[in-house]
């Protein structure tokens, strides 16, 4: 049974996409099989409803989110039974209606998934027991509201209403969501029933009123009240089922629901009522006012909802149980007539093809079933008897009759407006036929002619009418509302209410029905005046505020990112590293600072090597012709390669070196495309380039300081003296790289196989049919034989002694300065220098594959003691031959093989690039 | 020694900085590879400057610590490859040469 | 055998694609080169799964390259944290490849990138050891370089340019900090640091972390380091940028939240990482609106949405990192799909500037449904896992009494939402009846997407994987204990 009840709202949604596509297997309107789902639910909630007709209430709790304390929790009070009951009842006629309404389309299955949805999270919403249950479907009631509304999205108006709708709903959803959590935490649950026990708790603590304004500011902007109330006009561009469905009698009434939902543990406090009664009070008569000024028939009745709404806000605001009690009985007859007046409205403008009330009149005779409907809602509308209007409107009076006279005095007011705007929207009906307007010799095609205007398809006003008869009977047996309302007050107030809505004729009821007819009659008769009232009214209105804030927050945008965003990577060097640097010196100067500075036993040889090293930077900088910079450059990395050799670090001297030897021959092969455009007067440079790079030296400087200070603790790298024997070698720098730290090694050899890749895939080679066409490479071996013939001995004599050179450096890597990287550049130096003289095709071979090859062997030497078992890269003495190697020489080998791959396969790219030009 | 040594640092860091700043692409490359002997100096004084060859025995006394030296190492091949492949951009993409286009994006 | 297999299953997410990679480079065919590509990702994908399986309950799985004990070897490290991240990367990793495949623009090269970009994006995620990080950072790097400039034209390549010189400056921070580091406390393993940085002297140590908070974080594309991101992201094409846009961020964030918080833990929310996280997200979000195609609004979305779990990640409380993780992995997901979803059109409209768009809902319902998914997770609308990552997030940060950042990340949420509109009314709204896209190009979003329901549906699944990686993080002992093999 509970489980049914879990299941209501997620059913509607579950069967929204299948609508569409059962419907055209049935060849039906979509709108048959939702008003069958919407039935159904219905159905399903009347058997639920059994025991909440004697005050039980039903619950349902299942288990969702526990490491954060989330429930699917549901819960079927009478609270929940009158919205629950609203939104199925409503939804079945309104369903109905859309079949001859809705136009048949290719969107039209998905107008009725997003109907569904709709229904079905509003039912989650009234019926949720947990915060975040309740926040889901509210948040998805916004999201069917935005898609539905933006039905016809070819019309820029459709979306921009759409957007405006979402925005603000879905602000004041996350607003609110903030609000929610809070509460929980306060409370310490998500779930509303737990909730209830604490409200007393919840009333008095700091966080109290926060928790209370984030709220309303989520139910406000749901139920559209003052300042936000302009989303719903726009959102009247919607279709009519729409716009009576969402933003008449279910969407927009969700903030209400709220209010009295969550009025035991928030409200009765002094704030709440001084917060809520006014908001409410004052959307009561901006809406009416507003209605009264409208010249669009459906901006008339979303102002007139509007006030609705005000009105309910007001009442539970007030809070007493008769006030609770006269929303509730509000509600009930709110969406009884003015649904029967959208649809009555909807079913006009289907017939006539417009909205303009000054475009129409006189419609009594050409539609007179409809203009019966539309009158008996009207008439419950202006709260005249015997209607269940004037029962809600003096139930919500009599609330007011102990209160401030203003509060009294303003639901009279509302009465009069209503009644006033009662008369102009029936006035299509009962006014002349407007005459046709020429101008200037144009006949105007706008006015409908009598003759063409007839009653509409009876599917558009039997649910209307249904409707508009129900609003009479709510007036003339009220005992079903009277219980309903009962049930619901109840749930809010926790005490059983009875709820007594004809008193008979008394004093004050005649004397409101005398106020708000005689009021109202004059109000009318003043409209035309009511257009100056239209725009001071329209001050009021956030959406203006709305537009420009919208408008300003793009515009804004765009400027502040074009600020900072220049485009330049100067910029945004220089706002990284200053950054930085301040990072850095505000960190250490709360810390401390340790560092030696004294020079101690400076050596003659390295201080020297040291400040040529400085000197070629600085002259790098200095230099105004590229070349010259180069070469400074690579002066600078000599100086630093006999550094390391001084500092005891011969391998990284090796490596150094003949690094910086390549680098400058590549550096020189892309300066030679310039020619001389390089040489001139270099521009002036900004202060702040000066600065920048001083202060990041600065930093640097005393940060190299600071790595320099000994500290206390003691180095892992101890330990591979000590393993240095098991791991079979002497060199520890090789045993690092190739066994310790192999696996820094393998990305290493990584980043140079990719790096070729990317040489590569920029500078393709050519094919061997191209080079073969080439005149210059015949050229080049004819010319100057001596010269060749000189460099073909030199390379017949040299290279293999390279190559022999450097397989010794493999192999004696472990022992002495050496290893595979170094042995790798040398052999692809003596690779270069054949191809140089005997003009053979570099590589004939495959690149590829040799590269593959060793990174390959790289990699399998890393990944094959996995399989045997051991972890990954770890070496081994391996037979071979008689011989016991260390596998980490095939380790090694791979890197060799690597990188004469890489180095020969990006030397032939660049070469062959240089030779294009 | 050390103090020297960590001032050379701070002026491969400043002058490669500022051509980094530049406009021209090939000092800014020129500039990319000043900072990185820069990092790797720094890497080697937190080895210390004391001590021998770290080759088991090279010699007499204690050995350096050879930590630093593998990293560096590593640092400096990984270092040439991304230099070089940004020549090879730089060359094929013609993107070198003429002080007015600058790096304005 | 079995036994085996789960010794090495922490390395494979990282072998596993180097093998193929290597396999790439040799060979000719398409037809093989695709399917080594698929191979090599559907492989990896698994081992990952198999790793986050075996590291619920908290189990850390130590693997010591070479065989030589911590903290003498490099020791690679699969906890939840990793497991998650391998996991999420090898999964995009193999949807962006589709995607390329089935918009043709895969060839040889762009195969054994992507092979070599995953295994460094999972080498960073399972590294133990400082410096490995820093190599491992290197192969991601220069794959991406790589495949960034493949291909190109010449102003791209520019473009390229600033991403690799920014990257270049970023890793000689990097290489300062570790010097720092190792000179402060002698040891590079991080289970180590954690032992030994409260016994350094703490100006280097402080040093030392503010180098390495700038390397992460301009890889993380936090504030304000960001400014490479939208001009490198808008250069490729849908299923790398949808790669890059997705993961290579996140190894930054990653990158962050492993090391601030065992190694260089703040004890309680730092003021810092919370204005930096503030800021991320107000002016990422604000250059979102700025933009006008989709690729960029999306670029600058990412840095956005950094900005919150930098906020988890500030709030060092054990729900702010479980949360910080969460919406780490839902943001991956959704970003990547979006992407593509970007991507898709791009390759059928040939365009993705919002001023020539227009009506692709119309003929496009599956596109347009994806896309309506991917974004409203990625604004924190229920039902999907973006809003219950921002739950997560503001329940953390209100528990810490941050309001500060809680406000700012509700505004940015909004405005988010108001971006996401902007393109859905302008593109896929509106007159038009643009082409239609494929169904093997909207595939891959479109199971992102799916993703995104499921763990919005339940997101407790998640949420308990997270909390997991989240106290290795907040109580390191037992992390620190399995490493060093206590």
């Amino acid at each position: 049974m509970n489980l049914l009840l879990g299941a209501l709202p997620l059913i509607a949604i579950l069967a929204a996409p299948l609508a569409g596509p059962i419907a055209g297997r049935l060849r039906a309107h979509p709108g048959w099989t939702s008003a069958g789902v919407a039935a159904g639910l219905l159905a399903a909630l009347v058997v639920l409803a059994q025991p909440v007709w004697s005050g039980q209430a039903l619950r349902l709790s299942l288990d969702w989110f526990p490491d954060v304390g989330l429930r699917y929790a549901l819960t079927l009070d009478g609270l929940a039974l009158l919205f629950a009951g609203l939104i199925l009842a409503v939804g079945v006629l309104v369903l109905i209606y859309s079949v001859a309404y809705m136009h048949a389309g290719r969107e039209l299955g998905r107008f009725y998934a997003h109907m569904l949805i709709f229904m079905g999270a509003m039912l989650g919403v009234v019926l949720a027991d947990d915060l975040i249950v309740l926040y889901v479907f509210w948040e998805l009631t916004s999201l069917a509201s935005f898609f539905l509304i933006g039905y016809r999205n070819e019309d820029p108006d459709a979306r921009a209403g759409a957007t405006k709708a979402l925005v603000v709903t879905v602000a004041g959803g996350v607003v609110m969501l903030v609000g929610l959590v809070m509460l929980a935490q306060v409370g310490g649950s998500w779930q509303i029933s737990a909730l209830l026990a604490k409200a007393a708790a919840i009333k008095a603590d700091p966080a109290y009123p926060v928790i209370l304004t984030l709220v309303l500011i989520g139910a406000f902007t749901k139920s559209a009240q003052v300042p936000f109330q302009f989303w719903l006009p726009s959102a009247m561009v919607a279709p009519t089922p729409v716009s009576t469905y969402l933003h008449a009698a279910t969407m927009v009434w969700a903030g209400v629901y709220l209010l009295a939902r969550l009025l035991p543990m928030l409200g009765g406090t002094t704030l709440w009522v001084a917060a809520v009664t006014p908001v409410g009070l004052a959307t009561m008569l901006a809406g009416g006012a507003i209605a009264l000024v409208q010249t669009d028939l459906k901006g008339l009745l979303a102002y007139s909802t509007v006030g609705a709404l005000g009105l309910a806000t007001a009442l539970l605001g007030w809070g007493t149980p008769a006030a609770v009690a006269a929303a509730m009985v509000f509600v009930l007859n709110h969406a009884a007539f003015k649904g029967a007046l959208f649809l009555a409205a909807g079913a006009v403008e289907h017939e006539t093809g417009t909205r303009v009330m000054d475009r129409l009149g006189g419609l009594r005779r050409a539609m007179p079933l409809t203009f019966g409907v539309a009158a008996l809602a009207t008439l419950s509308m202006a709260g005249l008897p015997p209607f269940g209007g004037f029962l809600s409107k003096e139930a919500a009076v009599e609330a007011f009759l102990h209160g401030p006279w203003i509060a009294t005095g303003a639901v009279v007011l509302s009465g009069a407006l209503s009644l006033a705007y009662g008369i102009r929207y029936m006035w299509i009906f009962l006014g002349s036929p407007p005459q046709p307007r020429r101008a200037k010799g144009r006949v105007a095609a706008t006015a409908p002619s009598a003759e063409s205007v007839h009653e509409p398809p009876v599917l558009l006003y039997v649910p209307a009418g249904v409707l508009a008869v129900v609003a009479l009977a709510f007036g003339l047996a009220p005992g079903a509302v009277e219980r309903l309302a009962g049930l619901a007050a109840a749930a809010i107030t926790g005490t059983p209410q009875h709820v007594e809505l004809w008193h008979g004729p008394t004093p004050i009821a005649a004397a409101v029905l005398a106020t708000a007819v005689g009021g109202g009659w004059l109000i009318f008769s003043l409209h035309p005046l009511a257009d100056r009232l239209k725009t001071l009214l329209g001050w009021m209105s956030a959406g203006r505020l709305y537009d420009r804030a919208y408008a300003a927050s793009l515009d804004g945008a765009k400027i502040l990112t074009g600020l900072y965003l220049t485009g330049r990577l100067r910029d945004y060097l220089i706002y990284i590293t200053g950054t930085a640097i301040a990072l850095v010196a505000l960190g250490v100067a709360r810390t401390g600072f340790a560092a030696s500075l004294l020079p101690r036993g400076v050596e003659m040889g390295p201080a020297v090597t040291v400040l040529v090293a400085a000197a070629a930077a600085v002259a790098a900088v200095r230099m105004r012709l590229l070349l010259g910079a180069v070469l400074a450059l690579g002066a600078a990395g000599y100086s630093v390669s006999l550094i390391y050799l001084l500092l005891s670090a011969p391998d990284i001297a090796i490596t150094q070196a003949v690094i910086e030897t390549v680098s400058l021959v590549l550096f020189l092969v892309a300066i030679t495309a310039l020619g001389k455009s390089d040489v001139g007067h270099p521009p002036a440079r900004p202060a702040l380039d000066w600065l920048a790079a001083l202060a990041a030296g600065a930093v640097s400087a005393a940060m190299a300081a600071m790595v320099a200070a000994p500290s206390a603790l003691q180095r892992v790298s101890e330990d591979f003296f000590a393993h240095a024997a098991q791991a079979g070698g002497k060199n520890v720098v090789n045993l690092i790289i190739v066994d310790f730290r192999g696996w820094d090694t393998m990305g290493e050899i990584s980043v140079l196989a990719i790096a070729a890749l990317g040489i590569i895939s920029l500078a393709p080679w050519r094919r061997a049919a191209q080079r073969a066409a080439r005149p210059r490479r015949a050229k080049a071996a004819e010319a100057a034989p001596l010269t060749t013939l000189i460099l073909r001995t030199i390379a017949r004599v040299v290279s293999p002694v390279i190559v022999a050179y450097a397989l010794l450096l493999l192999a004696t890597g472990h022992y002495g300065p050496g290893g595979g990287f170094v042995a790798g550049l040398m052999i692809s130096a003596a690779m270069v220098l054949r191809s140089q003289a005997f003009g053979a095709a570099l590589l004939s071979r495959r690149w590829d594959v040799l590269m593959a090859a060793g990174l390959g062997l790289a990699a399998g030497s890393s990944a094959i003691p996995l399989v045997a078992g051991k972890p990954l890269l770890q070496h081994t003495l391996l037979e071979v031959g008689g011989h016991r190697l260390p596998s980490s020489l095939f380790f090694d080998l791979g890197v060799m093989l690597l990188v004469t791959g890489a180095v020969l396969a990006a030397v032939r790219s660049l070469v062959e690039a240089a030779e294009a030009e | 020694m050390a103090a020297l040594v960590a001032l050379l640092v701070g002026v491969m860091v400043a002058t490669g900085f500022y051509l980094l700043l530049g406009r021209s692409l090939l000092r800014q490359i020129i500039g990319l590879s000043l900072l990185s002997h820069a990092a790797n100096i720094i890497i080697l004084l937190a080895a210390g400057l004391r001590g021998g060859v770290p080759v088991i025995g090279a010699g007499p006394g204690s050995m350096t610590d050879p930590l630093p030296q593998a990293l560096i190492l590593t640092a400096i091949v990984i270092s040439f490859g991304v230099t070089a492949f940004l020549l090879a951009l730089g060359y094929r993409m013609h993107l070198f040469g003429g002080e007015e286009k600058g790096d304005d994006r | 055998m079995t036994a085996r297999l789960f010794a090495a299953l922490p390395v494979l997410p990282i072998v596993v694609p180097l093998l193929a990679a290597i396999l790439l480079i040799v060979w000719q065919s398409r037809r093989v080169q695709r399917t080594l590509g698929m191979a090599g990702a559907v492989t990896t994908l698994t081992a990952a799964i198999a790793l986050v399986l075996l590291s619920r309950g908290g189990a850390v799985m130590p693997v010591q390259a070479g065989g030589w004990a911590a903290p003498y070897g490099i020791t690679l490290v699969a906890d939840m944290l990793a497991a998650l991240m391998v996991l999420i990367a090898s999964l995009i990793g193999l949807v962006g490849l589709v995607f390329t495949i089935a918009a043709g623009r895969d060839d040889r090269f762009v195969h054994a990138g992507w092979q070599f970009l995953l295994a460094g994006i999972n080498w960073a995620f399972l590294t133990g050891d400082l410096f490995n990080l820093y190599v491992a950072y290197e192969v991601m790097l220069i794959s991406s370089y790589f495949l960034l400039t493949h291909g190109t034209t010449q102003r791209q390549a520019r473009e390229a340019f600033g991403y690799v010189a920014i990257n270049l400056v970023a890793s000689m921070f990097f290489l300062f900090g570790v010097a720092l580091v190792y000179s402060a406390t002698g040891t590079l393993n991080m289970a180590h640091l954690v032992e030994r940085v409260p016994l350094a002297p703490a100006g280097t140590v402080r040093a030392g972390a503010m180098m390495l908070l700038v390397a992460f974080g301009t890889k993380a594309a936090i504030f304000p380091f960001y400014f490479w991101l939208p001009h490198a992201y808008a250069i490729p094409p849908g299923g790398v940028a949808a790669f890059f846009g997705g993961m290579l961020t996140k190894v930054g964030v990653y990158s962050l939240f492993r090391v601030f918080t065992i190694v260089f833990p703040s004890g309680g929310p730092d003021p810092l990482l919370l204005w930096s996280a503030s800021a991320t997200m107000l002016f990422g979000v604000l250059g979102a609106l700025a933009q006008d195609s989709i690729r960029r609004i999306l670029s600058f979305h990412i840095i956005s949405q950094v900005g919150y779990m930098i906020m988890g990640l500030a709030l060092a409380s054990q729900i702010g990192i479980a949360g910080g993780i969460f919406y780490v992995l839902h943001h991956i997901v959704v970003k990547s799909g979006l992407i593509l979803v970007g991507g898709a059109i791009e390759e059928t409209q040939r365009t993705d500037r919002l001023d020539r768009l227009g009506g692709l809902a119309r003929t496009n319902g599956t596109l347009a449904l994806v896309f309506v998914v991917c974004a409203l997770s990625l604004a924190g609308v229920p039902p999907f896992s973006g809003f219950f990552a921002k739950l997560l997030l503001i329940r953390a940060g209100l528990e810490a009494r941050q309001y500060g950042v809680v406000a700012v990340s509700v505004v940015v949420s909004i405005l988010t939402l108001m971006s996401m509109l902007k393109i859905y009314t302008t593109a896929f709204w509106g007159p038009g009846e643009p082409r239609r896209a494929t169904v093997r190009l909207i595939a891959p979003a479109a199971a992102l997407a799916l993703i995104t329901i499921a763990v919005g549906l339940r997101a407790q699944v998640l949420y308990s994987l997270t909390s997991t990686a989240a106290g290795h993080l907040t109580q390191p002992a037992r992390y620190v204990a399995a490493v060093l093999r206590k």
